[in-house]
Protein backbone atom coordinates (compact mmCIF):
# COMPACT_ATOMS: atom_id res chain seq x y z
CA UNK A 1 0.00 0.00 0.00
CA UNK A 2 1.18 3.60 -0.28
CA UNK A 3 1.16 6.18 2.35
CA UNK A 4 0.31 8.89 -0.07
CA UNK A 5 -0.95 9.22 -3.80
CA UNK A 6 -1.86 12.52 -5.50
CA UNK A 7 -3.38 11.80 -8.34
CA UNK A 8 -3.75 14.70 -11.26
CA UNK A 9 -4.53 17.22 -8.27
CA UNK A 10 -4.51 20.81 -9.10
CA UNK A 11 -5.42 23.75 -7.03
CA UNK A 12 -5.67 27.05 -8.04
CA UNK A 13 -4.99 30.67 -6.15
CA UNK A 14 -5.13 32.56 -9.29
CA UNK A 15 -1.91 33.71 -9.69
CA UNK A 16 -0.25 30.39 -8.11
CA UNK A 17 -1.40 26.91 -8.99
CA UNK A 18 -0.79 23.57 -7.96
CA UNK A 19 -0.45 22.20 -11.12
CA UNK A 20 -1.46 18.48 -12.46
CA UNK A 21 0.64 17.08 -9.11
CA UNK A 22 1.36 13.40 -9.23
CA UNK A 23 3.44 11.99 -6.19
CA UNK A 24 3.48 8.35 -4.94
CA UNK A 25 5.37 7.40 -1.27
CA UNK A 26 5.57 3.71 -0.73
CA UNK A 27 4.46 2.71 2.63
CA UNK A 28 7.99 2.36 4.73
CA UNK A 29 9.65 4.87 3.04
CA UNK A 30 10.69 8.38 3.62
CA UNK A 31 10.06 10.79 1.06
CA UNK A 32 11.85 14.58 0.96
CA UNK A 33 10.01 17.45 -0.20
CA UNK A 34 11.85 20.19 -1.67
CA UNK A 35 11.27 23.40 -3.13
CA UNK A 36 12.22 26.97 -3.01
CA UNK A 37 9.93 29.42 -0.70
CA UNK A 38 6.50 29.38 -2.69
CA UNK A 39 6.79 26.65 -4.59
CA UNK A 40 3.73 24.72 -3.07
CA UNK A 41 5.46 22.24 -0.12
CA UNK A 42 2.46 23.66 2.56
CA UNK A 43 0.29 23.88 -0.23
CA UNK A 44 0.70 19.95 -0.70
CA UNK A 45 0.31 18.98 2.84
CA UNK A 46 -2.41 21.03 3.56
CA UNK A 47 -3.91 19.10 0.61
CA UNK A 48 -3.31 15.93 1.48
CA UNK A 49 -4.99 16.83 4.93
CA UNK A 50 -7.79 17.75 3.86
CA UNK A 51 -7.60 21.15 5.16
CA UNK A 52 -7.69 22.55 1.51
CA UNK A 53 -9.94 21.40 -1.55
CA UNK A 54 -8.50 20.65 -4.63
CA UNK A 55 -9.61 21.70 -7.76
CA UNK A 56 -9.54 18.67 -9.19
CA UNK A 57 -7.55 14.82 -8.88
CA UNK A 58 -7.79 13.18 -5.80
CA UNK A 59 -5.52 13.05 -2.57
CA UNK A 60 -5.13 9.71 -0.54
CA UNK A 61 -3.58 8.72 3.08
CA UNK A 62 -2.65 5.90 3.97
CA UNK A 63 -5.75 4.01 1.41
CA UNK A 64 -8.45 6.55 2.09
CA UNK A 65 -9.46 9.46 0.17
CA UNK A 66 -8.86 12.80 1.68
CA UNK A 67 -12.03 14.12 0.81
CA UNK A 68 -14.35 11.24 2.42
CA UNK A 69 -15.81 11.57 5.63
CA UNK A 70 -13.88 8.42 6.51
CA UNK A 71 -10.44 10.40 6.33
CA UNK A 72 -11.27 11.63 10.04
CA UNK A 73 -10.76 8.67 11.08
CA UNK A 74 -7.59 8.52 9.18
CA UNK A 75 -6.31 11.51 10.88
CA UNK A 76 -5.49 9.42 14.24
CA UNK A 77 -2.75 7.67 12.20
CA UNK A 78 -1.01 10.71 10.73
CA UNK A 79 1.32 12.74 13.19
CA UNK A 80 1.93 16.55 11.24
CA UNK A 81 4.26 19.08 12.21
CA UNK A 82 3.78 22.24 10.76
CA UNK A 83 6.42 25.27 10.08
CA UNK A 84 5.37 26.69 13.43
CA UNK A 85 3.13 24.87 16.26
CA UNK A 86 0.36 26.98 16.59
CA UNK A 87 -0.64 25.66 19.57
CA UNK A 88 -2.12 28.60 22.15
CA UNK A 89 0.24 30.46 23.27
CA UNK A 90 -0.77 30.04 27.71
CA UNK A 91 -0.68 26.66 27.36
CA UNK A 92 1.90 25.02 29.27
CA UNK A 93 2.74 21.43 27.92
CA UNK A 94 1.09 19.42 30.70
CA UNK A 95 -2.05 21.03 29.27
CA UNK A 96 -1.19 20.36 25.66
CA UNK A 97 -0.82 16.84 26.50
CA UNK A 98 -4.41 16.74 28.44
CA UNK A 99 -5.90 18.30 25.49
CA UNK A 100 -4.23 15.97 23.23
CA UNK A 101 -5.27 13.19 25.51
CA UNK A 102 -8.67 14.17 24.45
CA UNK A 103 -7.85 14.40 21.04
CA UNK A 104 -6.30 11.37 20.01
CA UNK A 105 -7.99 7.62 20.62
CA UNK A 106 -4.38 5.95 21.08
CA UNK A 107 -3.12 8.63 22.76
CA UNK A 108 0.10 7.53 24.63
CA UNK A 109 0.93 9.71 28.15
CA UNK A 110 3.97 7.63 28.87
CA UNK A 111 5.26 8.30 25.26
CA UNK A 112 4.75 12.16 25.40
CA UNK A 113 6.54 12.50 29.13
CA UNK A 114 9.51 10.56 27.53
CA UNK A 115 9.92 13.07 24.79
CA UNK A 116 9.30 15.72 27.33
CA UNK A 117 12.12 14.75 29.49
CA UNK A 118 14.15 14.10 25.91
CA UNK A 119 13.65 17.26 24.58
CA UNK A 120 13.89 18.91 28.42
CA UNK A 121 10.58 20.99 27.63
CA UNK A 122 10.27 22.47 30.70
CA UNK A 123 6.17 21.50 32.04
CA UNK A 124 5.01 24.57 33.47
CA UNK A 125 6.24 27.60 31.39
CA UNK A 126 3.34 28.82 28.82
CA UNK A 127 4.08 28.05 25.40
CA UNK A 128 4.75 31.94 24.78
CA UNK A 129 7.57 31.83 26.51
CA UNK A 130 8.92 28.77 24.32
CA UNK A 131 11.95 29.55 21.98
CA UNK A 132 11.08 28.24 18.14
CA UNK A 133 13.11 24.99 18.65
CA UNK A 134 11.18 24.11 22.20
CA UNK A 135 7.88 24.80 20.62
CA UNK A 136 9.13 22.52 17.48
CA UNK A 137 10.23 20.20 19.90
CA UNK A 138 6.81 20.27 21.54
CA UNK A 139 5.04 19.60 18.44
CA UNK A 140 7.20 16.73 17.69
CA UNK A 141 6.76 15.24 20.36
CA UNK A 142 2.89 15.91 19.91
CA UNK A 143 2.60 14.26 16.67
CA UNK A 144 4.67 11.31 17.58
CA UNK A 145 2.66 10.09 21.02
CA UNK A 146 -0.21 9.09 19.41
CA UNK A 147 0.91 5.88 17.84
CA UNK A 148 0.69 7.20 14.30
CA UNK A 149 1.82 5.11 10.75
CA UNK A 150 2.64 8.35 8.88
CA UNK A 151 4.12 11.59 10.14
CA UNK A 152 3.63 14.69 7.80
CA UNK A 153 6.71 17.08 8.84
CA UNK A 154 6.84 20.61 6.95
CA UNK A 155 10.06 22.38 8.11
CA UNK A 156 10.03 20.46 11.16
CA UNK A 157 13.84 20.97 11.88
CA UNK A 158 14.23 24.72 11.25
CA UNK A 159 15.09 26.74 14.10
CA UNK A 160 16.59 23.49 15.94
CA UNK A 161 20.28 23.54 16.60
CA UNK A 162 22.48 21.16 14.71
CA UNK A 163 23.22 18.76 17.68
CA UNK A 164 19.09 18.63 18.77
CA UNK A 165 18.59 18.54 14.75
CA UNK A 166 20.52 15.69 14.53
CA UNK A 167 18.38 13.63 17.49
CA UNK A 168 15.41 14.88 15.94
CA UNK A 169 16.24 12.98 12.31
CA UNK A 170 17.75 9.81 14.51
CA UNK A 171 13.87 10.07 16.14
CA UNK A 172 12.69 10.12 12.75
CA UNK A 173 14.77 7.25 11.49
CA UNK A 174 13.88 4.75 14.46
CA UNK A 175 10.03 5.86 13.70
CA UNK A 176 10.43 4.21 10.17
CA UNK A 177 12.00 0.71 11.34
CA UNK A 178 8.44 -0.54 11.52
CA UNK A 179 7.86 -1.34 8.34
CA UNK A 180 4.61 0.32 7.68
CA UNK A 181 5.85 3.58 8.99
CA UNK A 182 6.33 6.28 6.52
CA UNK A 183 7.05 10.13 6.34
CA UNK A 184 6.86 13.06 4.02
CA UNK A 185 9.37 15.59 5.15
CA UNK A 186 9.37 19.09 3.47
CA UNK A 187 12.77 21.21 4.42
CA UNK A 188 14.95 23.48 3.22
CA UNK A 189 18.05 22.00 4.86
CA UNK A 190 18.61 19.63 1.96
CA UNK A 191 21.64 17.76 3.98
CA UNK A 192 18.49 16.65 6.71
CA UNK A 193 17.11 15.54 3.44
CA UNK A 194 20.09 13.91 1.68
CA UNK A 195 20.97 11.83 5.56
CA UNK A 196 17.73 10.50 6.13
CA UNK A 197 15.57 10.17 2.77
CA UNK A 198 14.63 7.32 0.69
CA UNK A 199 12.67 9.58 -2.18
CA UNK A 200 13.25 13.19 -2.85
CA UNK A 201 10.55 14.88 -4.72
CA UNK A 202 11.07 18.18 -6.40
CA UNK A 203 8.22 21.36 -6.39
CA UNK A 204 9.44 23.74 -8.94
CA UNK A 205 6.77 26.59 -8.83
CA UNK A 206 3.83 24.40 -8.31
CA UNK A 207 4.78 21.45 -10.87
CA UNK A 208 6.24 18.67 -9.00
CA UNK A 209 9.98 18.38 -11.57
CA UNK A 210 10.92 14.66 -9.98
CA UNK A 211 10.16 12.11 -7.56
CA UNK A 212 13.07 9.97 -7.42
CA UNK A 213 14.72 7.34 -4.95
CA UNK A 214 17.96 9.51 -4.01
CA UNK A 215 20.29 7.02 -4.88
CA UNK A 216 19.58 6.56 -8.34
CA UNK A 217 19.34 10.54 -8.33
CA UNK A 218 22.75 10.62 -6.68
CA UNK A 219 23.98 8.19 -9.28
CA UNK A 220 22.22 9.55 -12.36
CA UNK A 221 23.57 13.23 -11.48
CA UNK A 222 27.86 14.34 -11.59
CA UNK A 223 29.10 17.25 -10.65
CA UNK A 224 31.58 18.62 -13.93
CA UNK A 225 34.31 21.08 -12.89
CA UNK A 226 36.45 22.82 -15.62
CA UNK A 227 36.35 25.10 -18.40
CA UNK A 228 33.69 26.93 -20.57
CA UNK A 229 35.37 24.85 -23.77
CA UNK A 230 35.39 22.13 -21.74
CA UNK A 231 31.47 22.16 -20.72
CA UNK A 232 30.79 23.43 -24.26
CA UNK A 233 32.27 20.18 -25.98
CA UNK A 234 29.47 18.51 -24.41
CA UNK A 235 26.07 17.44 -25.85
CA UNK A 236 23.47 19.89 -24.88
CA UNK A 237 21.22 17.39 -23.15
CA UNK A 238 23.58 16.52 -20.78
CA UNK A 239 23.57 19.89 -18.91
CA UNK A 240 21.31 20.75 -16.68
CA UNK A 241 22.44 23.78 -15.47
CA UNK A 242 25.53 25.56 -14.60
CA UNK A 243 27.49 28.42 -12.81
CA UNK A 244 30.44 30.63 -12.85
CA UNK A 245 33.06 29.11 -10.51
CA UNK A 246 36.21 31.03 -9.06
CA UNK A 247 39.39 31.68 -11.16
CA UNK A 248 37.05 31.72 -14.75
CA UNK A 249 35.70 27.96 -14.44
CA UNK A 250 32.71 26.92 -14.44
CA UNK A 251 30.60 23.67 -12.31
CA UNK A 252 27.52 22.57 -14.14
CA UNK A 253 25.45 19.70 -12.96
CA UNK A 254 25.39 16.85 -15.61
CA UNK A 255 23.67 13.23 -16.73
CA UNK A 256 26.34 10.75 -15.74
CA UNK A 257 25.24 8.82 -18.98
CA UNK A 258 25.02 11.25 -21.45
CA UNK A 259 28.96 12.67 -20.64
CA UNK A 260 31.75 10.28 -21.93
CA UNK A 261 33.10 8.07 -19.99
CA UNK A 262 36.40 9.12 -19.02
CA UNK A 263 35.24 12.23 -18.01
CA UNK A 264 35.94 13.31 -14.12
CA UNK A 265 32.63 14.29 -12.00
CA UNK A 266 32.48 15.32 -8.60
CA UNK A 267 29.44 13.47 -6.33
CA UNK A 268 26.70 15.56 -6.95
CA UNK A 269 24.66 16.24 -3.73
CA UNK A 270 21.10 16.89 -3.70
CA UNK A 271 21.74 20.19 -2.38
CA UNK A 272 23.84 20.79 -5.75
CA UNK A 273 20.98 19.00 -7.90
CA UNK A 274 18.35 21.20 -6.71
CA UNK A 275 20.07 24.56 -7.05
CA UNK A 276 21.36 23.56 -10.30
CA UNK A 277 17.73 22.02 -11.67
CA UNK A 278 16.50 25.76 -10.30
CA UNK A 279 19.35 27.76 -12.05
CA UNK A 280 18.57 25.70 -15.23
CA UNK A 281 14.83 26.25 -15.15
CA UNK A 282 15.25 30.08 -14.74
CA UNK B 1 -15.22 18.05 21.08
CA UNK B 2 -14.48 17.71 25.24
CA UNK B 3 -10.57 18.04 24.16
CA UNK B 4 -11.29 21.70 22.71
CA UNK B 5 -13.45 23.12 25.10
CA UNK B 6 -10.78 22.09 27.90
CA UNK B 7 -7.75 23.62 25.70
CA UNK B 8 -10.47 27.07 25.40
CA UNK B 9 -10.49 26.96 29.30
CA UNK B 10 -7.48 26.44 29.50
CA UNK B 11 -6.90 29.50 27.06
CA UNK B 12 -9.54 32.05 28.71
CA UNK B 13 -8.43 30.92 32.19
CA UNK B 14 -6.68 34.55 33.49
CA UNK B 15 -9.17 35.90 31.60
CA UNK B 16 -11.55 34.27 34.20
CA UNK B 17 -9.40 34.64 37.06
CA UNK B 18 -10.58 38.98 37.07
CA UNK B 19 -13.93 37.69 35.63
CA UNK B 20 -14.45 35.80 39.11
CA UNK B 21 -13.53 38.48 41.05
CA UNK B 22 -15.93 40.85 39.43
CA UNK B 23 -18.48 38.13 39.34
CA UNK B 24 -18.46 37.26 43.40
CA UNK B 25 -18.70 41.19 44.20
CA UNK B 26 -21.74 41.34 41.91
CA UNK B 27 -23.73 38.76 42.88
CA UNK B 28 -23.83 39.89 46.23
CA UNK B 29 -25.79 42.52 45.11
CA UNK B 30 -29.67 40.97 44.94
CA UNK B 31 -30.32 42.64 41.51
CA UNK B 32 -31.10 42.05 37.69
CA UNK B 33 -29.54 44.33 36.25
CA UNK B 34 -26.16 42.41 37.64
CA UNK B 35 -27.18 38.94 36.86
CA UNK B 36 -28.25 39.84 33.35
CA UNK B 37 -25.17 41.81 32.93
CA UNK B 38 -22.76 38.85 34.55
CA UNK B 39 -24.40 36.44 31.86
CA UNK B 40 -24.19 38.48 28.83
CA UNK B 41 -20.60 39.05 29.65
CA UNK B 42 -20.21 35.74 29.96
CA UNK B 43 -21.87 34.67 26.63
CA UNK B 44 -18.71 36.75 25.44
CA UNK B 45 -16.34 34.65 27.04
CA UNK B 46 -15.63 32.17 23.57
CA UNK B 47 -14.54 35.44 21.81
CA UNK B 48 -11.72 35.79 23.98
CA UNK B 49 -10.87 32.06 23.20
CA UNK B 50 -11.16 32.58 19.49
CA UNK B 51 -9.13 35.46 20.20
CA UNK B 52 -6.02 33.57 21.18
CA UNK B 53 -6.72 30.86 18.02
CA UNK B 54 -6.50 33.34 15.89
CA UNK B 55 -3.41 34.78 17.29
CA UNK B 56 -1.56 31.42 17.41
CA UNK B 57 -3.28 30.03 14.03
CA UNK B 58 -4.59 27.00 16.11
CA UNK B 59 -6.82 26.20 13.45
CA UNK B 60 -4.33 25.82 10.92
CA UNK B 61 -2.92 23.02 13.44
CA UNK B 62 -6.47 21.89 13.97
CA UNK B 63 -7.28 21.26 10.93
CA UNK B 64 -4.48 18.47 10.71
CA UNK B 65 -6.07 16.75 14.04
CA UNK B 66 -9.10 14.40 13.63
CA UNK B 67 -11.60 17.14 14.82
CA UNK B 68 -14.19 17.92 12.47
CA UNK B 69 -15.46 21.61 11.30
CA UNK B 70 -18.63 20.47 13.30
CA UNK B 71 -16.73 19.91 16.42
CA UNK B 72 -14.81 23.40 16.70
CA UNK B 73 -18.15 24.96 16.05
CA UNK B 74 -20.10 23.34 18.30
CA UNK B 75 -16.91 24.04 21.13
CA UNK B 76 -17.58 27.44 21.27
CA UNK B 77 -21.07 27.31 21.52
CA UNK B 78 -20.73 24.52 24.36
CA UNK B 79 -18.04 26.92 26.01
CA UNK B 80 -20.91 29.77 26.26
CA UNK B 81 -23.41 27.70 27.50
CA UNK B 82 -21.18 26.19 30.37
CA UNK B 83 -19.72 29.40 31.62
CA UNK B 84 -23.25 31.18 31.71
CA UNK B 85 -24.72 28.48 33.15
CA UNK B 86 -21.70 28.09 35.84
CA UNK B 87 -22.29 31.95 36.60
CA UNK B 88 -25.97 31.53 36.62
CA UNK B 89 -25.34 28.68 39.26
CA UNK B 90 -23.18 30.64 41.32
CA UNK B 91 -25.36 33.98 41.30
CA UNK B 92 -28.45 32.05 42.75
CA UNK B 93 -26.20 30.05 45.19
CA UNK B 94 -24.26 33.78 46.65
CA UNK B 95 -27.39 35.98 46.46
CA UNK B 96 -29.06 32.69 48.40
CA UNK B 97 -26.49 32.23 50.89
CA UNK B 98 -26.61 36.59 51.31
CA UNK B 99 -30.69 36.17 51.32
CA UNK B 100 -30.29 34.39 54.84
CA UNK B 101 -29.12 37.33 56.47
CA UNK B 102 -31.34 39.70 54.14
CA UNK B 103 -33.66 37.88 53.87
CA UNK B 104 -34.41 38.45 49.88
CA UNK B 105 -35.25 35.58 47.87
CA UNK B 106 -33.01 35.06 44.84
CA UNK B 107 -34.87 35.68 41.49
CA UNK B 108 -34.95 32.42 39.92
CA UNK B 109 -37.04 34.13 36.77
CA UNK B 110 -34.26 36.75 36.55
CA UNK B 111 -31.40 33.92 36.13
CA UNK B 112 -33.50 31.92 33.31
CA UNK B 113 -34.02 35.46 32.10
CA UNK B 114 -30.44 36.50 32.12
CA UNK B 115 -29.84 32.92 30.26
CA UNK B 116 -31.73 33.21 27.28
CA UNK B 117 -30.53 36.92 26.71
CA UNK B 118 -26.79 35.23 27.18
CA UNK B 119 -27.63 32.62 24.60
CA UNK B 120 -29.46 34.64 21.97
CA UNK B 121 -26.30 37.63 22.13
CA UNK B 122 -24.03 34.55 21.81
CA UNK B 123 -26.50 33.06 18.60
CA UNK B 124 -26.45 36.48 16.85
CA UNK B 125 -22.63 37.13 17.10
CA UNK B 126 -20.86 34.06 16.88
CA UNK B 127 -21.65 33.22 13.13
CA UNK B 128 -20.31 36.63 12.33
CA UNK B 129 -16.89 36.29 14.83
CA UNK B 130 -16.75 32.75 13.33
CA UNK B 131 -16.68 33.97 9.75
CA UNK B 132 -15.02 37.15 10.05
CA UNK B 133 -12.87 36.91 13.12
CA UNK B 134 -13.66 38.51 16.54
CA UNK B 135 -12.15 42.15 15.32
CA UNK B 136 -14.65 42.40 12.15
CA UNK B 137 -17.38 40.23 13.83
CA UNK B 138 -17.29 43.04 16.44
CA UNK B 139 -17.34 45.54 14.30
CA UNK B 140 -20.57 43.97 12.47
CA UNK B 141 -21.91 42.86 15.88
CA UNK B 142 -21.76 46.77 17.11
CA UNK B 143 -23.49 47.70 13.61
CA UNK B 144 -25.95 45.21 14.60
CA UNK B 145 -27.02 46.59 18.22
CA UNK B 146 -26.83 50.04 16.52
CA UNK B 147 -29.00 49.60 13.85
CA UNK B 148 -31.72 47.65 16.62
CA UNK B 149 -31.69 50.61 18.60
CA UNK B 150 -31.93 53.18 15.87
CA UNK B 151 -34.48 51.51 14.77
CA UNK B 152 -36.50 51.40 18.28
CA UNK B 153 -35.52 54.79 18.42
CA UNK B 154 -37.30 55.61 15.01
CA UNK B 155 -40.38 53.70 16.32
CA UNK B 156 -40.36 55.37 19.53
CA UNK B 157 -40.84 58.61 18.18
CA UNK B 158 -43.23 57.54 15.20
CA UNK B 159 -45.85 56.01 17.63
CA UNK B 160 -46.53 58.03 21.17
CA UNK B 161 -46.58 54.73 23.04
CA UNK B 162 -44.93 50.93 22.17
CA UNK B 163 -47.49 48.35 22.29
CA UNK B 164 -47.58 45.69 25.08
CA UNK B 165 -46.53 42.48 23.87
CA UNK B 166 -49.54 39.94 24.10
CA UNK B 167 -46.99 37.20 24.03
CA UNK B 168 -45.30 37.38 27.91
CA UNK B 169 -41.14 37.50 28.19
CA UNK B 170 -40.97 34.43 29.77
CA UNK B 171 -42.46 32.90 25.90
CA UNK B 172 -40.66 35.12 24.30
CA UNK B 173 -37.13 34.48 25.76
CA UNK B 174 -37.00 31.03 26.12
CA UNK B 175 -38.20 30.46 22.35
CA UNK B 176 -36.18 33.17 20.87
CA UNK B 177 -32.93 31.69 22.71
CA UNK B 178 -33.97 27.67 21.06
CA UNK B 179 -35.22 29.31 17.63
CA UNK B 180 -31.86 31.08 17.71
CA UNK B 181 -29.90 28.51 18.74
CA UNK B 182 -31.41 26.41 15.56
CA UNK B 183 -30.71 29.13 13.30
CA UNK B 184 -27.09 30.04 14.60
CA UNK B 185 -25.63 26.64 14.59
CA UNK B 186 -25.86 25.55 10.93
CA UNK B 187 -25.02 29.11 9.57
CA UNK B 188 -22.06 29.04 12.17
CA UNK B 189 -20.58 25.94 10.42
CA UNK B 190 -21.91 27.08 7.00
CA UNK B 191 -20.00 30.10 7.27
CA UNK B 192 -16.78 28.65 8.75
CA UNK B 193 -16.58 25.72 5.99
CA UNK B 194 -16.50 29.04 3.52
CA UNK B 195 -12.85 30.45 5.86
Amino acid sequence: MNAIELTHVHKSFGEFAIQDLNLIVPSGTICGLVGENGAGKSTTIRLLMNALRPDGGTARVLGVDASSPEFRAVKEDVGVVLDEAYYPETLTVGQVGKVMAGTYKRWDQGTYDGYLRRFDLPGKKPFKDFSRGMKMKLAIAVALSHQPKLLILDEATSGLDPIVRDEVLEIFNEFTREEDHSILISSHILSDLEKLCDYIAFLHRGRLLFCNEKDQLLETYGVFAGTAEQLESLREEAVLGREASGYGGVRALVRREEVPAGLELERATVEDIILFMVKGAK
Amino acid sequence: MKALVQKDFYVIWKQMRIYVLVLVLLSMVNSAFNMVFLVVWCSMLPYTAIAYDERSHWNQLAAMMPYSKRDIVLSKYVLGWICMAAVGVFCLAVQAAVGIVSGSAPSVPTLLASLCVGIISLDITLPAVLRFGVERGRMIFMVLIFGVMISIGVLVDMVDELPSLSVPLAVLLPLGAAVGTALSIPLSMKLYKEN
